[in-house]
């Protein structure tokens, strides 16, 4: 079933751009950019949820509210969903494109995996799963070779003798700037910015390691995934260059003014006078940014 | 660090370990390498080098001694006291056969893996590499003599013939070498990617290669010239294995099961067996008047040379790589089974089978 559906298409998908570009380095590169161009309305609807969740916790009157109902639950999460509906956000709208994105993305792994095709076994599993309009003898086996690489061996730039983890090093370097441009905005909490900051180190260690140890097919597409995904954020507006170069302005200090929740109801509350439905207000990221954009300081 | 944290971290770790068992790497699929030398059975899978007592099945030494994460599956090749045998970090050693675990020399100045057997003629060692390169070796030192570039990764054993070496190359080709230089001398174009050996009869000097081309190619050593091409026109798949010689018949298969045997000399077709059933390993000779073909599902088929079957039997799991014949003896390597390797007589009465020890 998940061949079928998933590793198949995509495993043919990426033969026919190799045999149209005559080069799997290449191959791999517009696969994986067609790829993430497809996924692309995903992404910008989880990115759009996260951002709306993330003005929405940053939000003062959001958190007074929820310290007024701290001891009645089902009085908040009441009051959350009322807030969330007016405002049109689905508490869920950031996870359900990660999981449908995820099948694509293990699947254009698996492709790779499977077109690289090192031992004749592998050859065997291959030729099994090629359409049968794409002629097999002429096709396999793929050449692996670019530029410096052998992209079926793990990859290495001799030079003098030394071999040099070109790849992994871009890759731990590209994963570490995409890690920290899209690092959300700390919100106050401790225990959130020390794992958010694990993380942030961790994960370009743990890339860089896996393309240190994979072939460098495998590596050539973290990279290419890692270049992508930092264009579509830039493209978006969602890159905070300023937490690589910190001369720059930092889109923090914005961030939490973006949603305005008038006043929040509650019929326990003697400060308030009178019931009102709640508002919300929220201007469009970018005139935010402009209108509240922090004076760089010299 | 939080309870959270480090929970994230080893799920990090995780995810890690897992997409390396998914990746590429290392770890590449492949089936053990088998080689049968007078009273021994020399076994290259996974971490390990066996060698067994033929007649038991006993096993008698294993190298390296300890636990290892470096993989093998080339056949090793036995000659004259040595043993040479290739792995996938890059290495090819020579060991003492009468003690597996004495190196005597390494060659580590390859940049890919050794996943064919090594052909040894004279005093030279003769290995293709997943670099792309044939590398020719000295048999005692190990030193590099010569090498051979190509186009793809060399996956097949290299035919030493008297001062020719003739390596299979995915490239479409079979490439005749000078044994003494390695320069190229000629090459035969195919119609598909050639990952099997040729077969060399001795006495007519030609040599017979299968392709992905779906075609069988006769050419003659010497002169470089194709005899024949059969398979035009004929239905054939796609052609894993080395054909055999069985009597004045050349037999082989195709990867859809159809067993074809031609007239060596012109090429023509003299009788066909729609046997069924994937067939990526090739065919043994048992004697002159047989054949074994094992298939992909474990079936084993023996079959007289006017095609009437001589006995059946199975082998758990698959089976990739042709049966070899010794003697009285058939040698099956498989694997997806708890058992790497299974005999049989050439009655079709099951002996003995080896399962490493873990």
């Amino acid at each position: 079933m998940w061949e079928t559906i998933i590793v198949q298409p995509f495993t043919n998908l990426l033969l026919i751009i190799t045999m149209l570009v005559k080069n799997f380095g290449l191959a791999i590169i517009l696969f994986t950019i067609l790829i993430k161009l497809l996924t692309y309305p995903l992404t910008a609807r989880q990115l759009k949820s996260t951002q709306a969740m993330q003005d929405l916790q940053n939000d003062p009157a959001y958190k007074k509210m929820q310290a007024k109902y701290k001891d009645n639950k089902e009085k908040l999460a009441e009051e959350q969903m009322k807030i969330y509906k007016d405002k049109g956000i689905s508490p869920f709208g950031s996870c359900l494109p990660t999981i449908i994105q995820f099948p694509i993305i293990i699947g254009l792994y698996q492709a790779i995996i499977r077109v690289m095709a090192a031992t004749p076994l592998e050859l065997v599993k291959l030729e099994r799963i090629v359409y049968p309009f794409l002629d097999v003898n002429k096709i396999l086996p793929i050449q692996n070779r670019f530029l410096w690489m052998d992209l079926g061996q793990p990859e290495r730039l001799f030079i003098n003798g030394i071999g040099i983890p070109v790849l992994a090093i871009l890759v731990t370097i590209t994963t570490l700037i995409q890690s920290r441009i899209m690092q959300p905005p700390s919100q106050g909490n401790d225990q959130a910015a020390s794992m958010s900051n694990s993380m942030t180190m961790m994960m370009p260690l743990m890339m860089g390691w896996m393309a240190f140890q994979f072939s460098a097919g495998l590596a050539l597409y973290f990279l290419i995934s890692n270049l992508t995904t930092m264009v579509q954020y830039v493209a978006m507006g969602r890159a905070d260059w300023s937490r690589i170069f910190p001369w720059m302005e930092s889109k923090e200090a914005d961030s939490t003014q973006k949603v305005i929740i008038e006043t929040a109801p509650d019929d326990d509350d003697d400060e308030e006078e009178e019931e009102t439905p709640v508002k919300i207000a929220k201007p469009s990221a970018r005139s935010a940014v402009k209108r509240q954009r922090p004076k760089m300081k010299r | 660090m939080s309870k959270r944290t480090i929970r994230i971290l080893i799920l990090l770790v995780i995810g890690a370990i897992v997409l390396t068992g998914c990746a590429a790497g290392v770890r590449a699929e492949s089936t053990p390498g088998v080689t049968v030398v007078d009273e021994a059975v020399y076994i290259a899978y996974l971490s390990k080098l066996y060698k067994l007592d033929r007649a038991t099945g006993a096993l008698l030494s294993s190298f390296p001694e300890g636990r290892s994460s470096v993989v093998m599956y080339a056949p090793p090749a036995v000659s004259e006291g040595g043993v040479y045998f290739g792995d996938l970090a890059n290495e090819f050693h020579k060991v003492n056969d009468s003690n597996l675990n004495e190196i005597l020399w390494t060659f580590d100045g390859a940049r890919g893996w050794y996943q064919a057997r090594a052909g040894v003629d004279g005093g030279l060692v003769i290995i293709p590499s997943s670099d792309r390169n044939v590398y020719a070796l000295e048999k005692t030192t190990g030193e590099l003599i010569w090498s051979y570039q190509g186009e793809f990764a060399f996956v097949a054993e290299p035919l030493i013939i008297a001062d020719k070496v003739v390596v299979s190359a995915q490239d479409f080709h079979v490439v005749v070498l000078d044994l003494a230089t390695g320069e190229e001398l000629y090459r035969v174009e195919t119609k598909g990617a050639v990952t099997s050996s040729p077969l060399y009869d001795p006495q007519s000097g030609n040599l017979f290669v299968g392709s992905f081309g779906k075609e069988m190619t006769s050419f003659n050593l010497e002169t470089g010239e194709v005899n024949w091409v059969f398979g035009e026109g004929r239905g054939l798949a796609t052609i894993w294995a080395t054909p055999i010689l069985v009597g004045d018949q050349l037999i082989f298969n195709d990867k859809s099961g159809k067993i074809v045997s031609l007239d060596p000399e012109t090429g023509q077709e003299l009788w066909t067996i729609e046997a069924g059933g994937t067939t990526i390993a090739g065919l043994a000779a048992i004697d002159e008047g047989g054949f074994v073909v094992a298939r992909e599902d474990g079936n084993i088929q023996a079959y007289k040379l006017d095609r009437t079957s001589s006995w059946t039997g199975t082998v758990p799991g698959n089976v990739y790589t042709a049966p070899i014949v010794q003697g009285e003896q058939i040698f099956i390597p498989v694997i997806n089974a708890d058992s790497i390797l299974y005999t049989f007589n050439v009655s079709g009465q099951a002996g003995w089978s080896f399962t490493p020890s873990n």
